[in-house]
């Protein structure tokens, strides 16, 4: 009866539309404007990020002087990355080592450099620019931080 | 059928909703696009040349030419050549944005309801053309409106299927781990203008959360379980509201602990779930049933 009760209830959803936009987002994942939205679909003990220096080391704002946010510059250095993945032979992103991820995140820099913004706001970055990686480990409840100089320019 | 969702869609209520939805396709569209071309192509880029948008004159042009087609929209005006012109323009900004590396998702629920609002209507002029039973022009804009509300229960439907498919449905079990995603978005977020306001809590909540796994792990299913359901909210206008006012609480947490904000999702949830006109709309409707004046029109 309950079962009977609930199935009428799904019955009464209408959703032809519904059905194919989601079975479309499912099926080609990412093509602008379907998605799949895999933002947090999976959780892992360690994550990172990707932030930026002067020569000096001292932390650049993104977004005020590269008009990037700090999660599209991992995104783009993650992109970039994964192409260096596809030159190496079952290379995985845990395997990479810091000389192997170095070119991903020189070309990151490089284009921040190229980039309209950075070029039109004048000499902003003359005093130097580095990549640093940022990998956050839950360890026993606690979190252990540990940070890698990428690239510099 | 309830009473609620009996009750007709008034021309006021659809012209609240139009106008509120013009205003975001406006806002959401940018003044600036600056790129220098595509790097990684994602959707219209990889099939159309989208490198005009790049120049600013030309962005300025269609930004123009989009405001003069909101107008139409609104006044309901010519929606066969409106329509597609606002999804097009849409989904080219969005996919020109997507091409440079890094995948963004606040801009695809906006160009997901404009392609959902042009299916809904050109799926109503090809049944007047097969000689199906004529409809007004409410009954017409009543589909965009639905299938508007499809498109955004299907965002969060595929949300929710992604999740359970990457983790083949062990989130929940794995959702505790989210602790270090707010130590990562808390820290994103102070190196984007280095603003520390937000460091001191984000770590305090980070862990609270890393101690607490297991209730961590309900709080989080509920969220899961609010997306899977989505379907739910198109079985009436109470269903719709009382669900997107859930999906505006959850948006609201995310923001708060993740600083994690999509604004459009929410305005498009308070315009076609919660509809805050329609209920005030009919508060009064029920005020002057109550207590009419002698004479009074009904509204």
């Amino acid at each position: 009866m309950v079962t009977l009760r609930v199935l009428d209830f799904l019955r009464r959803i209408p959703g032809r539309p519904l059905l194919l936009i989601t079975a479309v987002c499912l099926l080609l994942r990412e093509e602008f404007p379907f998605s799949h939205f895999p933002m947090y679909s999976s959780f892992g003990r360690s994550t990172y990020y990707v932030y930026l220096t002067n020569g000096a080391d001292q932390p650049l704002p993104t977004v005020t002087t590269l008009g990037v946010s700090t999660p599209t510059l991992k995104k783009i250095y993650e992109s970039e990355v994964r192409r260096e993945m596809e030159r190496i032979p079952r290379a995985s992103r845990k395997s990479l080592s810091l000389e192997q991820r170095r070119p991903a995140g020189e070309r990151v820099l490089q284009r921040l450099l190229n980039s309209p913004r950075v070029q039109q706001s004048g000499n902003v970055l003359s005093a130097g620019l580095r990549l640093y990686e940022m990998r956050i480990t839950l360890e026993r409840r606690e979190f252990q931080k540990r940070k890698e100089l990428i690239a510099e320019l | 059928m309830t009473w609620l969702s009996a009750f007709s869609i008034g021309g006021l209520e659809r012209f609240a909703m139009r106008s509120l939805f013009a205003w975001v396709v406006g806002q959401h569209f940018p003044s600036a696009l600056g790129f220098k071309g595509f790097p990684a192509p994602n959707g219209l880029a990889r099939v159309l040349d989208l490198s005009l948008l790049l120049d600013p004159a030309l962005l300025t042009r269609c930004r123009y030419l989009l405001y003069f087609a909101l107008v139409l929209y609104v006044l309901r005006i010519g929606w066969s050549f409106v329509l597609p012109y606002m999804t097009l323009i849409s989904v080219s900004a969005g996919s020109v944005i997507n091409s440079q590396g890094a995948i963004s998702h606040h801009l695809q629920i906006i160009s997901l309801v404009l392609l959902a609002q042009t299916g809904a209507h050109f799926y109503g002029v090809f049944r007047a053309r097969t000689g199906a039973a004529r409809e007004n022009t409410d009954g017409r804009e009543g589909r965009l409106i639905n299938w508007s509300q499809q498109a955004i229960a299907a965002a969060y439907l595929v949300s929710a299927l992604t999740k359970l498919i990457h983790t083949k449905g062990a989130w929940f079990l794995q959702s505790p781990m989210m602790a270090v995603q707010i130590v990562k978005t808390t820290e994103q977020d102070y190196y984007d203008r280095l603003d520390p306001t937000a460091l001191a809590s984000g770590a305090a909540i980070a862990g609270w959360m890393a101690h607490h796994p297991l209730l961590v792990a309900v709080v989080m299913s509920s969220g899961l379980i609010l997306e899977l359901s989505a379907p739910v909210l198109l079985l009436g206008r109470g269903y719709a509201a009382l669900y997107g006012l859930a999906l505006i609480l959850f948006h609201e947490t995310v923001g708060r602990v993740m600083q994690l904000h999509f604004n459009y999702n929410e305005y498009l949830i308070w315009i076609f779930l919660v509809n805050v006109p329609f209920w005030i709309l009919l508060a009064l409707r029920i005020f002057q049933a109550r207590f009419p004046r002698p004479g009074s029109a009904r509204l």
